[in-house]
């Protein structure tokens, strides 16, 4: 049962606890589902030697295929062009060259593209964070025991508190104040899992339930992001060939 | 798969954004819901639930429930379809298992020609040798006979009686062997032709495979769907490329079998009657003979397997096949790749409505509906 405590207690009040709380999951605090490779957080997916090495090998060998197919179209457009006596075509293959500037314009811009994404994101995201820390949540936890009952908790815990006041402590010991929604998940787990209410067992259950839903669908955004922006140059080449041929 | 409502990059660059910047919206959310929880005001009463508890409860659990919700919204808002590697297949099994049902059945159909003609070749290649061997066997017993002919009974070391008896058996073995080739030789001409039959059908059927393929992967947006799509393409086509082979290439030795086949009966029963009875075509009483031969029980069981040996028979096939025969397969195996390719290119007119209309009434091609995995 302590150990249960110690481990939504720990999530709940710290941001390195074993349990992710959905605001701790949102706000970024979770290293693991960052899915910001370029500039890795500590402890995040990327932030691995390994996993940092394939991520950057595998995009360097994107960005070297996408160079070798924009080499070869602008062969083929620049004979194209040169070789070409009818105005039309000449005016097509024109257009065709300024598409290939482009693309290659954004070969090399491609990735400062993503790193201002995930920046502008990061930052959203940590100044809206602030407002929600304000919340405070104040759970008694030995009150909450259902071996001792209400009464003998607070009377247990009025002695405690005692104790530790006369040995100097300025406030009370064994009322925890929590913050954000993890605190608001705790007091359900208090007045529900150790106190016995049967409905507040429920809803923290519910809430737990969903909060695994949470996790998996940041873990997918996670991997989704990577490969998504890993294939970033392959994306351009072939955007840039499809654009040409129309 | 590539670009159908704009570039590829547009695609891209919509799919990560709204990737990255869900997160802002969910933060967004998050505190909008957490400031509403501030001012329900949470119970003083450390141990007790409480009715503002009850509400925190609520809150809580619909503001989950919401913040899932809302990204498909926001998704829909901006034009944003799920992927098709990480979209559908994993929502609806049944059309994965479909889809899986429908991409097996499809590689089992377009392998079976294939397989068929690999083992036609192997027959081919063990005929091959089989002759040779009865070759060099019939050549053995020849040299046994020419060299007893040439030897003679004094050569031979035996009297006229031994030597006449010993003479018939060395020609009726080097007959028998001569025959075998012959036999051999006969199984070689009949196995080369019908590997160009299964070779023909196996590149129609191929061909067609990859033109349904192509087509399914256009026409659809997940994997799952372009299996099915692909499978009942496929069978159609198989249904146009096999008539159109018939009347292309084997147009005219096609009806010749037919024919053949036709007039067989006929003709067995009036060389039975003429075995028989002795009488000719114009003879009195030869009709009468020949329609009782053919309503004869045991003369019906050897027209059928005559009729069946000649099924199996692809003689017609041994003529050269003309160029402008050629050139019309081609063009009936070229329009079914133009169908494909502009599906999977998406420019076609029919590929694009074709997806509209999976989109909007789910798989349905030509009228059929697919509810059932077992129909596919």
């Amino acid at each position: 049962m302590l150990y249960y405590i110690y481990f939504f207690y720990g999530a709940g009040v710290g941001e390195n606890g074993a349990f992710p709380f959905p605001d701790q999951i949102i706000f970024n605090k979770i290293a693991i589902l960052d899915p910001n490779f370029i500039n890795p957080a500590v402890g995040s997916l990327g932030h691995n030697d390994i996993t940092h090495g394939l991520f950057a090998n595998t995009y360097s060998s994107f960005f070297v295929l996408a160079t070798t197919i924009f080499t070869i179209a602008a062969l083929v457009i620049g004979i194209k062009l040169v070789f070409s006596s009818i105005a039309a075509e000449k005016a097509q293959y024109k257009k065709a060259l300024n598409t290939w500037i482009v693309g290659i314009v954004m070969l090399f811009l491609v990735h400062y593209l993503l790193a201002g994404m995930f920046y502008l994101n990061e930052k959203i995201v940590e100044s809206v964070s602030v407002l929600a820390d304000g919340i405070e949540v104040k759970i008694d936890l030995l009150a909450s025991f259902p071996m001792l009952g209400s009464t003998i908790g607070k009377a247990v815990s009025g002695v405690i508190n005692s104790v530790a006041g006369f040995f100097g402590a300025k406030e009370s010991i064994t009322d925890i104040t929590l913050y954000g929604y993890g605190g608001i998940i705790m007091r359900f787990f208090c007045l529900g899992i150790i106190g016995g209410d049967l409905i507040a067992s429920i809803t923290f259950l519910i809430i737990i339930g969903q909060t695994f839903g949470l996790v998996i669908t940041y873990l997918k955004r996670t991997f989704m992001c990577i490969v998504l922006g890993i294939m970033a140059p392959v994306v351009v080449a072939i955007d840039v060939i499809q654009k040409s041929l129309k | 798969m590539g670009g159908k409502n704009g570039g590829i990059f547009e695609e891209w660059f919509k799919n990560i954004g709204i990737l990255i910047f869900m997160q802002s919206f969910h933060a967004i959310f998050l505190v909008f819901i957490m400031e509403i929880v501030r001012h329900v005001s949470i119970s003083d009463s450390l141990d007790k639930w409480s009715i503002n508890d009850g509400m925190l409860a609520i809150i809580s659990m619909v503001a989950m429930l919401a913040l899932i919700k809302m990204e498909k919204m926001i998704k829909g808002i901006f034009g944003i379809k799920d992927s098709k590697f990480m979209g559908n297949i994993g929502e609806n099994f049944a059309k994965g298992m479909a889809g899986i049902k429908s991409a097996g059945n499809m590689a089992a159909r377009t392998v079976e020609p294939a397989k068929r003609t690999a083992k036609l070749v192997g027959d081919k290649v063990r005929n091959n040798k089989e002759i040779t061997d009865a070759k060099e066997k019939a050549a053995s017993k020849q040299k046994t006979y020419d060299d007893l002919v040439k030897a003679g009974p004094s050569g031979s070391h035996m009297n006229r009686k031994q030597y006449m008896e010993k003479l018939k058996e060395a020609r009726q073995a080097a007959e028998e062997a001569h025959k075998d080739v012959a036999t051999k030789q006969e199984k070689g001409r009949k196995l080369t032709t019908d590997i160009k039959h299964s070779a023909v059908q196996t590149g129609s059927t191929f061909g067609s495979s990859i033109a349904a393929g192509a087509f399914g992967i256009g026409a659809t947006d997940t994997i799952a769907e372009a299996a099915i799509v692909a499978n009942m393409t496929d069978k159609v086509l198989d249904s146009v490329a096999n008539p159109a082979l018939k009347n292309t290439v084997y147009g005219k030795a096609a009806r010749q079998q037919q024919q053949h086949i036709e007039e067989l009966p006929q003709k067995m029963a009036e060389e039975e009657v003429g075995r028989r009875y002795g009488l000719k075509k114009g003879d009195a009483g030869f009709d009468e003979k020949v329609r009782l031969t053919l309503d004869d029980a045991n003369f019906k069981k050897q027209i059928k397997s005559a009729v069946d040996a000649a099924l199996d028979t692809k003689f017609e096939l041994d003529m050269e096949i003309p160029s402008s025969k050629l050139r019309q397969l081609g063009k009936v195996m070229g329009d079914t790749w133009k169908e494909g390719a502009g599906a999977f290119s998406a420019d076609s007119r029919a590929g694009r409505s074709y997806s509209r209309n999976i989109r909007k009434n789910g798989i349905e091609y030509k009228g059929t509906n697919v509810s059932n995995v077992d129909d596919i």
